[in-house]
């Protein structure tokens, strides 16, 4: 969830911030919301079950298959676009002369290396570093609300537009921080019982999350015309803090550490799915006695992440991610009515 | 054994093609401050200055200033690269200072070239020279160990605290610079040659990417009080039976846009509190009442005399406009031009209250 | 059946000088002893053996005697019995029986003191190099019905060590217990001298993590089997292996227990922090100097740059100079002798540090890099993970210097999902809010 705030969507609603950006907070937190709600109910039928195994189990071979490949690829992408523009940012902000080549190399060893790990260590993986970026996300956070020359006029000019109608594209980016629930399809196998109490705090932390996204960038450059002429908003607001009496003074410098360490939590939760998706599906490869296919896919993985970086433009990117993103909520859709497929299939077995 | 061949050709791959992007920091050179001038031949005159490091950290650090003219900044930059035997860092440079004669034209063109580059940091100092940038550069007070960082000391908070100088980050001149409610203020810097000092005691506002206004130093202290608002000031108060100075440590000011009549009204309100510092007249009581009074009195009439200045340049440092915006519904553009045609007729009402604290040591 | 009992002990054991073959005559009858004298305890033989075989009558009563005293050791077949003989057993041959006791010399059970692992407020000695002597002291800790003992037998078939495998019945996992017993069965080493060689033998992997925890303290080894854990006693070393270990138990130190709850939390941030610089500083020094010299402040940019205006090689190549340095010096610590200790301190000190910079081969920075670095390194209270934690260093100079910080960075992630990987005879070896800490509290 907070990775949000450091990818492409924020650029999206950035753009529509003055024709209903506001508005789509609202609305999409609720459709987050009750998306997670349901998708966790029924996913509270079946524990300890991944995706593949409930379909495997209660639909056809043929539904399963075509399903889950299009669900890897959609996982696929995700992780993609996180990852694209993330070699983007380090290569310009952190080392301008190092080829592209050796920087995927660097980031693409380090995830094929992380996504062949069990799923439970995964999980592990990212409660600890996600604990160990906490404070470092929350200082950030408050140094930007409290900073002196942060316009609050500029803020309450967004604001005054609460009354345009959010296009699709907004409410569907601001959807899609609600959607790590989606990930509980490969991570469901290892969780015991779903607890639904805390759903109220998830949405109003996803709020807050929104909130902020929006209205950091706009206090620091302006609404009107400053923050649009910003490429990375959030980079450029991170940059535009002091720590005067902090160990390294441009704030910007722990944002990329941040950023980094988030972005590859996120790389590895998504790939970790699509890989295990795929898994599910293709036959075991045996070479010496080991499965290998796990090592096959991290290697297409990587190769596609070569011929995406050296094919496409940050312009084409943006149009095919925006795409992507205002189909998030028919498949979330598509996906609960399977489930509920499975689950009558299920009620009528027993 | 499989596992193990396929990481020499990666190590390999990896170590041939490092190297890339290592520069030690001794084949640096630091950039610490830039001045950009209009150019006699060309459009810039662009001087920067480097630190040289010395060795020892006991003694004061040396400087070398490189000026080149050229079309445009990245070309001037470029020229001076060739001067240079070691690489430019511009990582450390946190002064921007740009001539007089510059920033009476677009200052949007000569601006874009800094917030372009990803490694000047968008927490530079930016400020208007009185002469010659490259005579300010030129400067070097004898109490600084690292070359501008009296300049550093003067903006940032870390060294004297005055009210005289407003100081802005590159973000915050950029933003002010681009959003139509508000009007960005540069410090000026003034190269004193008899006195051998700088001095930063006036402002120049811009309005239209442009100098427009060049405000004194008491007006200067009065519009920081409205756009920083927590400054340590000196207030002086002369009136007929009244010669005394308040020393403020804390000041409010809210403000409010009334526009439903014809003319739009601004209501400003202005909190000052302050403890009296000194006093001129041999008076047998203090009367704190009537001193506040006669404050308030006086500093309305200051604070109203800045303000029809500015409207009358249709410079809005305070960000009026914004406010405007701020309050109003509707589309952007619809509104910035509702309140060019508004501002004008504005008329100003201020509320100044004062607060005295105490009296000092002696009463 | 006795006799070829007598010929094939006899034709093995002549070979040696210090075996024994002693008859016993009397008047009627004649025994003999079969012993190593280099093994056995000559009082015990002569108090339990020798002296009521002359005191009593007849050879039933004499070998119904034997076979009560506490060190009768059943007869299972000639080669046991020739194993039993090197493990200074007695065998008494009797005109129809072969008895077998276990006289043996118990040497080096003096309890030695903690060297290792030392603490402030604890228990001051550490086990012995006795197998026995180690139980008791174990079992004195931890007067519990539930702590059982297994002799597993000898391991090392040149060696033949007695290993013990103590652990708690009630807290010690299944699935745990099972995998240890399998692992000892199936050691195939010809000699086996320590614990550590013991842990080098069950990870198949070459690792780089320990997953066992080596101490000499018997108060760790009670807190660890009150957590659950097992031990592995070895005869002939005063540290033994306990296991399964995970990455918190390398970085605490029985001080932690003693001390009150706030300099605890206090001490432990302090070897966590001791960590990360023993661990980061020469990478992040090559990445930042190198490649993002703005990180710093500009004050700290000029000093580095000044300092280092006189030295001639990369940074890379300064701070490996240095650290090989310093590794050299720790190595060449552990060896002096007594004599030439101080010498080497002044020689590192001294000369290393000093005149090196001087000399305008390292910048002065370096120093006080290098300085802190290796004093941070022995801030980690178990030494094999201080150990793996100087490895770990050089990995990262190394990414740090083929792409600078963000190199660092994924070094720095690679590392932790390495050690998340890692599993610890099945415990996760990494993981946040280990849950088993919470059930050690409240022992």
């Amino acid at each position: 969830m907070i990775t949000n705030v450091l990818t492409f969507i924020p650029r999206i609603m950035m753009n529509e911030r003055l024709t209903g950006g506001l508005l789509a907070i609202p609305i999409g937190s609720i459709i987050g919301t009750g998306l997670m709600y349901i998708f966790m109910k029924q996913f509270s039928h079946f524990p300890k079950m991944g995706l593949p195994e409930i379909l495997e189990k209660y639909l056809s071979k043929w539904v399963k298959n075509i399903y889950i490949f299009f669900n890897g690829y959609m996982w696929f992408h995700a992780g993609l676009f996180t990852l694209l523009s993330f070699i983007t940012i380090t290569k310009v902000f952190i080392s301008p002369d190092m080829p592209n080549i050796l920087i995927s190399g660097m980031f693409l060893l380090l995830i094929c290396f992380s996504i062949l790990m069990p799923t439970k260590k995964v999980l592990y993986a990212t409660e600890l570093l996600i604990l160990l970026n906490l404070p470092f996300i929350l200082l950030i956070l408050i140094k930007a609300i409290f900073n002196d020359y942060f316009s609050w006029d500029t803020v309450r000019i967004f604001f005054t537009h609460f009354r345009e109608i959010p296009s699709w594209s907004a409410i569907s980016a601001a959807t899609f921080i609600y959607f790590g629930f989606a990930n509980l399809i490969i991570f469901n196998r290892e969780m015991q019982k779903l607890n639904l109490k805390w759903l109220w705090l998830i949405m109003l932390f996803g709020i807050q999350v929104l909130l902020v996204t929006m209205v950091g960038p706009i206090g620091f450059h302006g609404a009107v015309k400053g923050v649009e002429g910003y490429v990375f908003p959030w980079i450029s607001t991170a940059d535009s803090m002091r720590m005067e009496l902090g160990f390294v003074e441009r704030v910007l410098f722990i944002f990329l550490l941040l950023h980094t360490n988030i972005s590859i939590v996120s790389i590895t939760i998504h790939w970790h799915v699509s890989m295990e998706l795929f898994k599910s599906i293709f036959p075991k490869v045996r070479l010496k006695g080991k499965n290998v296919l796990g090592y096959i896919i991290a290697a297409a993985f990587a190769l596609i992440t070569f011929l995406f970086a050296g094919f496409t433009t940050e312009d084409n990117l943006f149009s095919i991610m925006k795409s992507w993103i205002n189909g998030l909520i028919p498949a979330a859709i598509f996906m609960n009515f399977i489930l509920l497929l499975a689950i009558r299939r299920k009620k009528k077995n027993e | 054994m499989n596992r193990k061949w396929c990481l020499i050709p990666i190590i390999l791959a990896v170590v041939l093609i490092s190297g890339c992007g290592f520069k030690d920091i001794d084949k640096r050179f630091f950039a610490v401050s830039i001045g950009v001038d209009k150019g006699e031949k060309e459009k810039y005159k662009v001087s920067l200055e480097l630190a040289v490091p010395s060795g020892d950290p006991k003694q004061p650090g040396d400087s070398i200033i490189l000026s080149e003219e050229a079309d445009s900044i990245a070309a001037a930059i470029g020229i001076i690269k060739s001067k240079a035997d070691k690489e430019l860092d511009l990582g450390h440079m946190k002064v921007i200072i740009l001539g007089k004669d510059i920033a009476k034209e677009n200052l949007f063109t000569t601006v874009d070239w800094f917030t372009r580059r990803r490694d000047i940091q968008e927490i530079a100092w930016v400020s208007i020279s009185d002469s010659m940038a490259s005579d300010i550069l030129n400067f070097h007070p004898k109490s600084e160990y690292i070359p501008s960082n009296s300049l550093l000391f003067l903006f940032g908070n870390e060294g004297t605290e005055t009210p005289y100088v407003i100081s802005e980050y590159l973000f915050s001149f950029w933003r002010d610079l681009v959003e139509p409610g508000i009007d960005p203020v540069l410090p000026i810097i003034k190269l004193n040659k008899n006195e051998n000092t700088l001095e930063v005691q006036r402002s120049g506002v811009i309005r239209d990417k442009q100098l427009a206004v060049v405000l004194d130093r008491n007006d200067t202290m009065l519009l920081n009080l409205f756009i920083k608002q927590k400054v340590k000031s000196e207030i002086n108060v002369k009136a007929k039976n009244y010669d005394f100075t308040i020393a403020s440590s804390n000041a409010k000011v809210k403000y409010k846009i009334n526009t439903k009549g014809s003319t739009p009204i601004i209501d400003i309100f202005v909190n000052l509190k302050g403890n009296l510092e000194e006093k001129h007249r041999e008076q047998q009581r203090v009367n704190l009442n009537s001193y506040e009074k006669i404050t308030n009195k006086e500093y309305k009439k200051k604070f109203e005399k800045l303000l029809t200045k500015l409207q009358k340049a249709k410079a809005d440092p305070i960000g009026f406009g914004q406010r405007y915006e701020a309050t109003h519904l509707g589309d952007e553009k619809v509104k910035i031009e509702e309140w060019k045609r508004l501002y004008p007729q504005a008329k100003f009402k201020l509320h100044v209250t004062t607060k005295i604290d105490g009296t000092g040591i002696i009463k | 059946m006795v006799k070829t009992t007598f010929e094939f002990l006899k034709l093995q054991l002549s070979g040696s000088a210090d075996a024994k073959i002693h008859p016993l005559k009397k008047s009627n009858e004649q025994i003999f002893l079969m012993y190593m004298k280099s093994l056995c305890d000559g009082d015990k033989i002569q108090q339990l053996v020798v002296k009521p075989f002359f005191e009593m009558h007849s050879t039933e009563e004499y070998s119904y005697y034997l076979q009560s005293l506490a060190d009768f050791k059943d007869f299972k077949g000639n080669d046991a019995a020739l194993q039993d003989i090197f493990h200074g057993a007695v065998a008494v041959i009797l005109p129809n029986q072969v008895i077998m006791l276990d006289l043996k010399t118990q040497t080096n059970k003096e309890v030695l003191d903690a060297s290792v692992e030392t603490t402030i407020h604890g228990p001051q000695k550490a086990l012995s190099e006795n197998l026995e002597v180690n139980i008791n002291l174990i079992r004195q800790r931890y007067h519990s019905s539930s702590l059982m003992l297994e002799l597993m037998g000898e391991i090392g078939y040149k060696s033949k060590v007695q290993i013990a495998l103590i652990y708690d019945e009630s807290l010690i996992k299944k699935e745990v217990l099972e995998e240890i017993r399998k692992k000892i069965k199936n050691l195939d080493r010809s000699v086996i001298q320590t614990a550590g060689q013991l842990m080098r033998n069950f990870t198949k992997r070459k690792t780089l993590f320990p997953t066992y925890l080596v101490t000499e303290r018997p108060d760790r080894i009670a807190y660890n089997l009150a957590l659950g854990k097992f031990v592995i006693v070895l005869q002939g070393t005063p540290f033994v292996l306990i296991g399964p270990a995970v990455f918190y138990d390398f970085l605490s130190s029985m001080e932690d227990l003693y001390m009150p709850y706030w300099i605890t939390k206090f001490l432990v941030t302090i070897r966590y922090i001791g960590l990360f610089i023993s661990t980061l500083l020469p990478a992040v020094y090559v990445g930042v100097t190198s490649y993002n010299p703005e990180l710093f402040r500009i004050q700290l940019a000029l000093t580095i740059a000044g300092s280092r205006a006189t030295v001639p090689f990369p940074s890379y190549l300064e701070v490996l100079f240095m650290l090989l340095m310093m590794e050299l010096l720790v190595e060449a610590s552990i060896r002096l002798p007594k004599a030439i200790g101080p010498t080497a301190t002044t020689v590192g000190g001294l000369i290393l540090g000093t005149a090196a910079t001087e000399a305008g081969l390292v910048s002065s920075i370096m120093i006080i890099i290098v300085s802190a670095v290796a004093i941070s390194n022995f801030v980690i209270p178990i030494n094999e993970m201080g150990f793996a934690m100087r490895n770990v260093k050089y990995v990262l100079l190394f990414f740090a210097s083929i792409s600078g910080l963000i190199g660092v960075i994924v070094g720095l992630i690679g590392l932790l999902f390495y050690l998340v990987n890692i599993n610890s005879l099945g415990e996760p070896y990494l993981k946040a809010f280990y849950s088993e800490r919470t059930r050690g509290k409240q022992v």
